[in-house]
């Protein structure tokens, strides 16, 4: 609803670059330099009604007065504002010691998910042309399942997010869409009303599973077993697609027989499941057709995350709910990332060779831990950008430690987030207004241009601006600087970006501006063609391959977590979630005005099961614990969670006092590289007042 | 007839709140209170119960009771829009519209001493655009529209217990079950109840002031109706007066912007409030003419005094709309007949009345959810004590202030069960 005409606002389509399945199409009025709304972009037909209210609240936050407008220097624990020239010049001489001195890999580059696009490539040449340095391997989110998918099928990719309204079965499986991704919830409420059935799987009772016909609620991290338990019965009551398993699936006579090994009534017990609901379950999934199975990215953070989603899609493959319409395994769609030439999860995998640029040597899933073990060299420094490792990597303790054990970290920021206020320099960050870059999406099919309209504030330099002075400064070749980093200018950024979009004659930056564009060779209906990028040509329920690489179970198969495990320490006998809210993208936005005034502090949701037990009440403040870590934070007492766990939304700040990674405990996930950080058992006391 | 309204659908809203920074961004950050909330069916998800999201503001209503109740007619309607705007400057911050709106829509500002509302984001209607929330809602579940309103359809849109044609339509839940749910799981709990009980608005703790100030009035208006003071030396007449004074300065503190408390009584037409002030404002000038000046008919108090005293009872009847008996013992003009009674000597009138009043406040007790025995005990306890004072023949002050004492006991159990429409609670 943005118009033009009475305020001579200027008006702007952009696109959010957040790590959100959203991505959101949008429109932003500008007036004299100055964000003034946002709007819906309808020619995005996945976000058509608009950004939510994260997005939204860029109005504020792009002017924020907490904003970090000027390179700081931390003296004498207080930060201090300097000039760009001094910001340079002792980063540099920084630069030039440690890697004359202990070798460029004494140096750590991390850089995160906090802002996507592919300038962030820039980033990763001037390190390149510094001599390379230490870096980390795999991803705080979603590999397990991503590697998952991509041993079953190939690769990852579903279909267009509005064919769910095709669907007459809809699985959410630990997936709370109303929450990281609204938009979903559109085609899910018009599948219904076409008389689709609703299934959501889940230990909580989330704003997605309101409008659900039934709630499942397994213990955290059993998803598995539930999964084959369902299996097994679909099997045993014939109602498996024959016809697609015999032309189409890999291995499915081993899995049946596989499943023999499996009693219900154990699998039952292991996942808290009663029978006869699995049973239900198994009816719906078995019998209704299509069916879209949606898995989230929570469950797969547990140690067990690969070899459960391989369970769950499972259920996708021996039911023929792949390629059609209104039916998918629906987990992640990369189509639209067409510029990537590996894609995820292979390009964070660790360095193969020792003569690499970058030293991949440290799992992000460890981050705290193996920065501290690291040798020849040891690591003296740290750059960190687009993230805010001390609140959202685990075990939030040693990640503290290993930063402080550095002689020397550099931290691009907009905010003084955690991490920030470890930095002994703060350089200012741009926000997504103040420089235009190409992002896609995993879950729309758009490649979108997020696009500069306005200026940055005062000292604000975009990264890449960042990295042309201080390769300047560093006496870099003039030649290699020209290939590898942008001039500081307009014009040169689109030049840079052109480079990309004019690879596909359907992309180009004029028309990005008008539209976002279907990615090219997008298919809307995934793996309609049942091509399957795998050794055997189809879709691989026994796979060679992850044995061999990740030395599990070639068979999906359910294995115990390595700590939530009930009764196994009785010391911490709750296991704790930490599942995301829509108030925030991981460790963004919160400190906002405007989601401050919706999410004022954080709390720990438990039933009064747990309550009760501990004399522990509503708005009591308790000390959640473990031996890693503890939280003081105010009890939120309902019923929206299964007893015998607790719920700590992730994202809080340390300084905000709620991080529940100062509880988590670092660990790789079965395959993937990714981070098995939901696998935490607590205890919690009330805190006496003194 | 055609109009502005907004339009709802339960079974799409998710509480995602980007209707709430939508406000924000258009109108400004609401310090304290936000314009408009989501509200939760059922907020501690009680297994069994569906829960469903109710994005409310103002909702412009046909029959605004805030407008009709303002004392100070900070209200109005927009003729263009229909739009219900409030002016921050007239407004004298008494939050009596906060009493009398069922959708919670006028906000207190402590900091500034006023309330603070949606406008219908007039200036964007008149361009032609809908409100900032109506137009961002990511769901769709928040629209608006201009047309004809089906009122056959709004009352039973929201559970509230003022009709008052609001403009907005309400598309009712379709699963009203909520999603099927293993109740099991939460076992050792027998009873699946809410965990944290409800708070009223009103407590008389919060508005002690107000609790002070009726007392006076009754007490006072008793007194003038016994014809006494007139006769007293010049420290009692003081001491009458300066009591008045009190209850005057207190009412006054009370609101957000004491120097406006002139404009309280704008509204004689409408508001009781403002006949409040008014009648309040005669009978404590006339009195203070009678006692210092010049001597005027005691009917002429007496009959100012009455209209007080209804007036203020007649006031705290948006507080009392759930109630199953409109009638509390403790109303003012109770009260004060008492007394009057006391003080005339009728004591077995008085007896009877008492009688009487008790029973009534045991008959609010039991058919409000809200019980309250202890005080009840202690009421029963001070009325049998008062009585058995006057029998035994002491002295007639000993007797007054336990009767007194029985009063401020029964008038704070009064505000105690005051309650209003709050949509929180009624959704």
């Amino acid at each position: 609803m943005i118009e033009e005409s009475k305020h001579k606002a200027e008006v702007f389509n952009t696109a959010c670059p957040r790590n959100c399945y959203s991505t959101c199409s949008f429109k932003v009025s500008v007036e004299n330099g100055l964000i003034k709304s946002i709007g819906p972009q309808p020619l995005n037909k996945a976000t058509e009604e608009g950004p939510c209210l994260k997005g939204l609240s860029y109005v504020e936050r792009a002017h924020s007065k907490d904003r970090i407008i000027h390179p700081l220097q931390k003296i004498n624990n207080e930060f201090v504002q300097i000039s760009w020239e001094k910001a340079i010049e002792i980063i540099s001489e920084k630069l030039d010691f440690f890697k004359t001195n202990f070798g460029s890999k004494s140096v750590l580059f991390y850089a995160a998910s906090g802002m996507s696009g592919l300038l962030n490539g820039v980033s990763s040449n001037f390190w390149k042309l510094y001599g390379g340095t230490t870096t980390v391997y795999g991803n705080l989110c979603w590999p397990a399942g991503l590697e998952a998918t991509r041993l079953s099928m190939g690769e990852n990719k579903h279909n267009i997010p509005h064919d769910l309204e095709n669907a007459k079965l809809i699985v959410l499986w630990g997936k709370n869409p109303a929450e990281s991704n609204i938009h979903q919830m559109v085609p899910i409420e018009k599948a219904q009303r076409n008389g689709a059935k609703l299934v959501v799987i889940d230990p909580r009772r989330t704003p997605s599973s309101e409008r659900a016909d039934i709630l499942i609620q397994p213990i955290p991290g059993t998803d598995a077993i539930l999964a084959l338990a369902i299996a097994k019965i679909i099997i045993k009551n014939k109602n498996c697609d024959n016809e697609f398993i015999q032309n189409h699936v890999f291995g499915f006579n081993e899995f049946s027989e596989s499943l023999n090994n499996i009693s219900l009534e154990e699998a039952s017990k292991e996942c808290g499941v009663p029978v006869h609901l699995i049973e239900e379950l198994a009816e719906l999934i078995g019998t209704i057709n299509p069916m879209t199975l949606i898995a989230g990215y929570g469950m797969q953070r547990y140690t067990n995350g690969g070899q459960t989603t391989r369970c769950l899609l499972a259920l996708s493959a021996i039911t023929g709910n792949i390629g059609k319409k209104g039916a998918c395994w629906h987990y992640a769609n990369l189509q639209s990332y067409v510029f990537d030439t590996v894609k995820e999860p292979v390009n964070y995998y660790p360095s193969e060779t020792d003569d690499a640029p970058f030293r991949r040597s440290i799992p992000t899933a460890l981050l705290g831990e193996k920065m501290m073990e690291t040798k020849n060299p040891e690591l003296k420094m740290a750059w960190v950008e687009r993230g805010n490792p001390i609140t959202q990597n685990p075990d939030a303790n040693k990640t503290i430690k290993a930063f402080r054990k550095l002689d020397f970290v550099v931290v691009v920021e907009q905010f003084m987030t955690d991490t920030a206020r470890e930095a002994d320099i703060i350089l200012p960050a741009k926000s997504m207004f103040e420089q235009s870059d190409i992002i896609g999406s995993y879950w729309n099919p758009y490649v979108q241009l997020k696009q500069k309209v306005i200026e940055p504030p005062d000292e604000v330099k975009p990264e890449t601006e960042i990295y042309h002075i201080l390769a300047n400064k560093m006496r870099f070749s003039q030649e290699e600087i020209k290939k590898n980093i942008p001039e500081p200018n307009d014009k040169a950024i689109e030049q840079w970006l052109n480079k990309f979009l004019d690879q596909y004659d359907e992309l180009s930056l004029e028309k990005l501006k008008e539209a976002p564009i279907l990615a090219p060779g997008l298919e809307e209906i995934a793996f309609s063609d049942k091509t399957f990028n795998t050794e055997s040509g189809k879709i691989e329920l026994y796979s060679e391959k992850a044995a061999e690489i990740w030395n599990v179970n070639p068979l999906p198969s359910y294995e115990p977590l390595a700590e939530g495990q009930r009764g196994k320490e009785k010391k911490f006998p709750l296991s704790l979630m930490s599942p995301n809210t829509k108030n925030r993208i991981h460790s963004q936005f919160g400190n906002l005005t405007c989601i401050k005034a919706l999410d004022p502090k954080p709390v720990v949701v438990m039933s009064p099961v747990e309550a009760n037990s501990r004399n522990i009440a509503n708005g009591d403040k308790v000390r959640v614990y473990n031996n890693r870590g503890e939280i003081f934070i105010t009890a939120k007492l309902d019923y929206s969670i299964r007893p015998g766990n607790v719920v700590i939304v992730n994202g809080y700040w340390n300084s905000e006092g709620g991080s529940p990674n100062l509880l988590s405990k670092g660990r790789e996930t079965d395959m993937g590289h990714g981070t098995a950080f939901h696998d935490n058992m607590v205890e919690l006391e009330k805190v006496k007042l003194s | 007839m055609s109009k502005n309204y907004f339009k709802f659908d339960k079974n799409k809203c998710v509480g995602c709140e980007a209707c709430v920074v939508a406000c924000i961004n258009e109108n400004g950050f609401q310090e304290n209170e936000l314009w408009r909330n989501i509200h939760s069916s059922n907020p501690e998800k009680i297994p069994g119960l569906p829960l469903f999201y109710l994005s409310m503001s103002c909702n412009h209503c046909d029959d605004a009771p805030c407008m009709d109740n303002c004392p100070a007619l900070a209200y109005s309607r927009s003729p263009i829009t229909g739009a219900i705007l409030h002016s921050p400057d007239a407004c004298i911050g008494c939050k009596y519209c906060t009493w009398n709106c069922p959708y919670d829509a006028p906000k207190y500002n402590p900091l500034e001493g006023i309330i603070n509302k949606c406008n219908f984001c007039e200036s964007r209607l008149l361009d032609n655009q809908k409100p900032a929330c109506a137009s961002l809602c990511p769901t769709g579940a928040l629209d608006f529209s201009f047309d004809v309103i089906d009122k056959t359809k709004i009352p039973q849109s929201v559970n509230v217990l003022v009709q008052t044609n609001p403009s907005v339509v309400i598309k009712e839940l379709e699963n009203t079950k909520g999603p099927r749910i293993d109740k099991s799981l939460f076992e050792p709990i027998k009873d699946l109840k809410p965990i944290v009980e409800h708070k009223s608005k009103i407590t008389a703790s919060n508005e002690w002031t107000l609790v002070v100030f009726s007392l006076i009035c009754a007490i006072m208006v008793a007194i003038t109706s016994l014809d006494i003071i007139g006769a007293q030396d010049l420290y009692i007449k003081i001491l009458f007066i300066a009591t008045g004074a009190l209850a005057a300065a207190l009412s006054m503190f009370h609101l957000g912007k004491p120097l406006r408390a002139w404009r309280a009584m704008l509204n004689i037409k409408q508001s009781w409030l403002s006949r409040e002030i008014l009648s309040f404002s005669l009978y404590l000038g006339f009195t203070f003419i009678d006692l210092f000046i010049y001597n005027l008919p005691n009917e002429l108090l007496i009959f100012f005094g009455i209209i007080l005293l209804i007036s203020i009872d007649k006031l705290y009847h948006p507080a009392q709309l759930l109630w199953k008996y409109k009638i509390h013992s403790a109303q003012v003009l109770l009260i004060a007949l008492s007394l009057f009674l006391l003080g005339s000597g009728f004591v077995w009138l008085f007896a009877a009345l008492m009688v009487l009043r008790t029973m009534l406040f045991i008959l609010i007790n039991i058919s409000l959810e809200k019980k309250n025995m202890l005080f009840l005990i202690i009421r029963i306890l001070i009325v049998a004590l008062t009585f058995i004072f006057v029998l035994m023949g002491l002295p007639i002050w000993i007797s007054l202030l336990t009767f007194i004492l029985g009063e401020v006991v029964d008038r704070i159990g009064f505000y105690d069960v005051l309650e209003v429409s709050d949509v929180e609670k009624h959704i």
